[in-house]
Parts: C-alpha cells; sequence; structure tokens
C-alpha cells in the first residue's frame, strides 16, 4: 500500500542553554501513514508528538532517521502536496480571513483565479463565510481553529496533519472538527492527527500509535488494541430475586430492576438462555472494548515495567 | 510569487504601523533648520541648508532601515506564524529574499519622500532647483539597504535587542574614515585587533555620505554611482546568503 508518510528512526534531543546533555524529546520513533487512512498520534501532554510532527515537516533537523514524503524526502516539492495546522495556530492578526487565504494561496503557487475560488469554497467548508472580511484578530479561538484548517486546506493536500485540532474547542466544535476531518478522509486524504483527548480520535482513525516518554508503546487497529478479549456485557430485566446465573458469570449490579451481567464468551449462549428461561428480557448484548483512557492508564502502567503493545 | 507575497506583506505591514508618519515629522524639522541657518548669501544658505537635511535624512532612513529590519524574522518565529510558511513549499532563502525586498521597498519610498520634502522645500524657500538632492537619495538608500541586509542577517541569529546594538556598531564602524582609521594606528592607541578586523571586513558606509558634494551642485560621476551600487550589491548578496544559511539551520 502506498504511504503518505513514513518516519524512520526518529530521535531528537533538546538542547537547553549551553549544557551538553539536553532533553530527549523523541527516541526513535518510526511511524507509517498509508495513504487515505487517518493516523491517531496518541499521548498525554510532553509524550513528544509536536517534536515528532516538526520533524516530519522539517523544521527541527531529527539527530537521527529519515522522513520521506509521498515517497521523497523533505522539500517544497512534497510539502505542496501537504496541508498543516499548527497546535495553537497564529496568524497575522491585521490580515482579514479572506486576504490571509489568499496570502497562503500564493505561497502555493496558486493562480488569482483559483485563489479566489479556493477561498470562497473554503470559508464555506470551514462555516466562516460571513467572516470574509473580518480581521483575524477579531476571531474567537474556535474561528480561528476553523481558519486554521481553511488555511491547510488552500493547496487541497493529499496529506493533512493537525496537531491537536480539538484543544481549546467546546465539545460542539470538536464534534464539528471531527466530523470535518472524516469528511476531508472520505473525500481521499491522508490525515496524521496528534490528540492527547484520547476520546477525539477513537472514533475517527483507522490506526493509531501511542507515545509516551519521546517513545512509541503502542500502535496498530484502535479496533485491536481496545479490544479487551472475549468478554461480554448482558443486561436483562423482570428477573425474579431468586434467580441465580451460571457459575462464570460476574454479577456487576443491578439498577432500576436491570441486572448487568458480565460473561466470558463460552458461557454467553448458556446466560443468555438461562435469564430467557427465568423469565426475564434481554436488554442489551455487547462485547466490551476498553476506553482509549483505560487502555492507556494500562499501557503507561505496563511501560513503567518495561512492557510494550503491539496489536498487528 | 511566493517572494512577492511575502514582500507585500511587509509592506502592509509597515504602511499599517505608519512608519509615514517619520517622513512627516522629518518635513516638519525641515521648518526647524531653515531659521537655523546663518544668513549668508542665499547660494551658501541653500548649500548649507541641503547639507544639513540631507545628513538628518541619512540618519533617519539608517533609523528606519534598523527599526524595520531587526523585526521581521523574530516575529515570525517569536508568533509561530512561520509555521504556516515554512509548511508551505516556501524555501528559507525565499523566505528572506521577499522580507528584505519588502523592507527595501519601504526604504525606497521613504528616502524618495524625504527627498522631495528638501526638493520642495528648497524650491519654495530659496528659489533654487536642486536636482542634485536625488542623487543623495540614492545613496542613501544604498546604504540603507546595506544596513538593512545586516540586520537581516543578525536578526537570523540574536534577539531584536542585540541587534539594534549590532546595527550601531556597524554603522559606527562603517563611518570611520580612512584618514581616522590611520591616524589611530599611528598614534598607536586604542584600536585593537578587532576594531582593524571589522573595519577591513565590513563595508565602508562612509562611501555614501554625498551630502555636502551634491549639496553644493555637483553633479556625481556615473562611473562613481555604479561602481559604489555594485560595491553594496555585493555586500547584500554576502549577508543574504549568510543569512538564509543562518536561518535553514534554524530550529523552529
Ligand atoms: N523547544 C524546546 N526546547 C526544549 N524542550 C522542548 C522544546 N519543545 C518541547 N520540548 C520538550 O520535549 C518534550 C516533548 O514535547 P512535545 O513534542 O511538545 O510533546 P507533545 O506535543 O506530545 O505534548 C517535552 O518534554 C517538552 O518539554
Ligand atoms: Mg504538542
Amino acid at each position: 500500500m502506498d504511504k503518505a508518510l513514513e518516519l524512520e528512526n526518529l530521535s531528537k534531543t533538546y538542547k537547553i542553554g549551553f549544557r551538553k546533555a539536553g532533553r530527549r524529546a523523541v527516541v526513535d520513533v518510526s511511524l507509517s501513514i498509508p495513504a487515505g487512512k487517518v493516523f491517531g498520534l496518541l499521548g498525554p501532554n510532553g509524550a513528544g508528538k509536536t517534536t515528532t510532527i516538526k520533524m516530519a515537516l522539517g523544521f527541527l533537523k531529527p539527530d537521527s532517521g529519515q522522513v520521506r514524503i509521498f515517497g521523497e524526502p523533505n522539500g517544497p516539492k512534497a510539502r505542496a502536496r501537504i496541508g498543516f495546522l499548527p497546535e495553537q495556530p497564529y496568524f497575522y492578526p491585521h490580515l482579514t480571513a479572506g486576504a490571509a487565504l489568499d496570502f497562503y494561496g500564493k505561497l502555493f503557487g496558486l493562480k488569482r483565479a483559483e485563489r479566489i475560488e479556493r477561498t470562497k469554497l473554503l470559508l464555506d467548508t470551514v462555516g466562516l463565510s460571513d467572516a470574509v472580511k473580518l480581521p483575524l484578530s477579531k476571531f474567537s479561538k474556535g474561528m480561528l481553529q476553523r481558519f486554521g484548517i481553511a488555511q491547510a486546506l488552500v493547496n487541497n493536500p493529499d496529506l493533512l496533519i493537525v496537531d491537536e485540532p480539538a484543544s481549546g474547542l467546546d465539545p460542539i466544535g470538536q464534534v464539528e472538527m471531527r466530523r470535518l476531518l472524516a469528511a476531508l478522509n472520505a473525500e481521499g486524504k491522508s490525515i496524521l492527527l496528534s490528540s492527547h483527548y484520547l476520546s477525539e480520535v477513537e472514533n475517527i482513525c483507522h490506526e493509531v500509535a501511542i507515545m509516551n516518554k519521546g517513545t512509541v508503546i503502542a500502535r496498530g487497529d484502535i479496533g485491536k488494541l481496545l479490544d479487551a478479549g472475549d468478554v461480554y456485557t448482558v443486561k436483562a430485566k423482570s428477573l425474579p430475586k431468586t434467580w441465580r446465573p451460571v457459575k462464570s458469570v460476574v454479577k456487576k449490579g443491578h439498577i432500576n430492576g436491570i441486572a448487568n451481567l458480565i460473561v466470558g464468551k463460552d458461557d454467553l449462549d448458556r446466560l443468555i438462555d438461562g435469564i430467557r428461561s427465568a423469565g426475564g428480557h434481554i436488554e442489551d448484548v455487547r462485547k466490551v472494548t476498553k476506553t482509549l483512557e483505560e487502555l492507556f492508564i494500562e499501557l503507561v502502567g505496563a511501560n513503567a515495567n518495561g512492557g510494550s503493545h503491539d496489536a498487528n | 510569487m511566493q517572494i512577492r507575497a511575502i514582500a507585500a506583506n511587509v509592506i502592509k505591514e509597515a504602511i499599517r504601523q505608519k512608519i509615514i508618519y517619520v517622513i512627516v515629522l522629518f518635513t516638519f524639522l525641515l521648518f526647524a533648520i531653515e531659521p537655523a541657518i546663518p544668513s549668508f548669501k542665499v547660494g551658501l544658505r541653500t548649500q548649507l541648508f541641503g547639507d544639513i537635511a540631507l545628513g538628518v535624512a541619512y540618519l533617519a532612513i539608517a533609523v528606519i532601515a534598523i527599526a524595520i529590519s531587526v523585526n521581521q524574522v523574530p516575529k515570525e518565529i517569536e508568533r509561530r506564524t512561520i509555521y504556516n510558511i515554512f509548511s508551505k513549499p516556501v524555501r528559507r532563502a525565499d523566505f528572506l529574499v521577499g522580507k528584505y525586498l519588502g523592507v527595501l521597498v519601504m526604504l525606497a519610498i521613504c528616502a524618495s519622500l524625504m527627498g522631495l520634502a528638501i526638493f520642495g522645500f528648497i524650491y519654495i524657500y530659496f528659489g533654487k532647483v536642486a536636482y542634485g538632492i536625488f542623487q543623495g537619495v540614492g545613496m542613501m538608500l544604498l546604504e540603507a539597504a546595506l544596513i538593512s541586509a545586516f540586520a537581516t542577517l543578525v536578526s537570523t541569529l540574536v534577539s531584536p535587542t542585540i541587534n539594534v546594538f549590532a546595527c550601531i556598531l556597524f554603522y559606527f564602524v562603517g563611518h570611520v574614515k580612512n584618514d581616522a582609521l590611520a591616524n589611530a594606528i599611528k598614534a598607536g592607541g586604542s584600536t585593537s585587533a578587532l576594531g582593524l578586523a571589522l573595519k577591513y571586513t565590513l563595508p565602508s558606509l562612509e562611501n555614501f555620505n554625498v551630502s555636502e558634494v551634491v549639496a553644493r551642485g555637483i553633479i556625481l560621476k556615473t562611473d562613481f554611482m555604479l561602481g559604489l551600487l555594485l560595491y553594496t550589491l555585493v555586500f547584500i548578496v554576502i549577508f543574504l546568503t549568510i543569512a538564509s544559511f543562518s536561518l535553514s539551520r534554524k530550529e523552529l
């Protein structure tokens, strides 16, 4: 499969003052973002996500390792296919949204007619059509973030790199951002998305890598990473008080007359049969998955003991 | 197109920051200079006035050059607007050239306006047509272009505050007259090896100081002006080359 972005064994140590030993921000990170997919780079603040992205884009020179963008080394030609939304983006405050997009269009060498068309289309896409003539200094945080996305899409990029796009957005803004990214991916764009809000990426990423303290501690298919094994929860109501489930069931609770039962796959059928023959009604059966938060706590805990997790 | 877009942004920003007010201030200053000239014959007064007014304009354009050059690059880095530029297909050298050309256009506008003010003032108050003033404008622009290239280079290395001091040093070392230097060496006094090294590696700005000559109405030789233009260009190219090398290596 074609790769949108390949990072091979990237390492970066920030020099601090004149001291020799600096801060090891990224240690031997390799990532491969398949074309057409949404790739989530997850991890707490300070994990090294931004540093990794900055190396990918050439803002920082890696101490070692390689970057390839659609198979090519970073250069003007490769960057012409990228859109980037920095963490906490900042734009020339005195420019209007329209003028700023026009400026960024020029940096891509777009012709005037193209720039006019893109500006209109993009401000529409991110819901800022009414703000074409408004200086960016008058934009709210949420509007700036949306403008940032528009700016990253000026060149209709094949690869979109967004660093913490939801930070500073209200819950509705976060949902909108997620929808927008999903829609862009549906158009065929590859997306590298970094986040420390784990729930942000759960629903839109095809693949994730989880970073902590500069290294990747888990990676792979998000469904597999979140799979807790073959465990199910069963909710049932109208069960007689005297009813007792099969031995292997962990009876979790009893809320408002609904029993919440957890069972292994082998006993699932038997449990359901038992509930129904006792006159109970099945309300819900679902496979247990961890939340990313749970996974993360588990991994960071394991990582402290030198463990690593691979879902592929 | 990228270079032009970046340059246009510099000009927009400079206009927004009302650099033009400096020119208005300068024009008012001319009214203060005029009565201060002793009452010689009209011809001599005109010369003296032209010389002094040009001298002030030289200083003003140097100050403007330093003021707008030291901040261009650091401000983009500090405000992180640079991420929206270098993530796009813009080379670091192109960015610098765009910034520099934008500053240059601003300086050309300022120098021309100050020249026009002096020219107009002489025409109205002394009844003379002093075309020579515009040769002075050309020379002060060359000097300012050189100072700006130096400031641009230093701005990729140190903070704007330190840069201002570096520029002032550059200005004074550049204006030390060769004979003054010769005297200092003869006297064996305080001229350090560093001072000498600076003097001979940095361009001599005293070359551009033609205000007295042009105020007297002497037309500068084309050879002289072309030579000086070439001299300036060589230094500008050297400064900007080092600057883009330095910016290319910079971690952002
Ligand atoms: N410019 C810098 N100088 C020194 N240390 C830095 C710099 N930028 C980031 N760091 C450090 O590098 C580590 C990784 O930071 P970063 O890549 O920003 O993490 P993330 O984006 O995952 O929050 C952190 O410990 C941070 O303090
Ligand atoms: Mg970050």
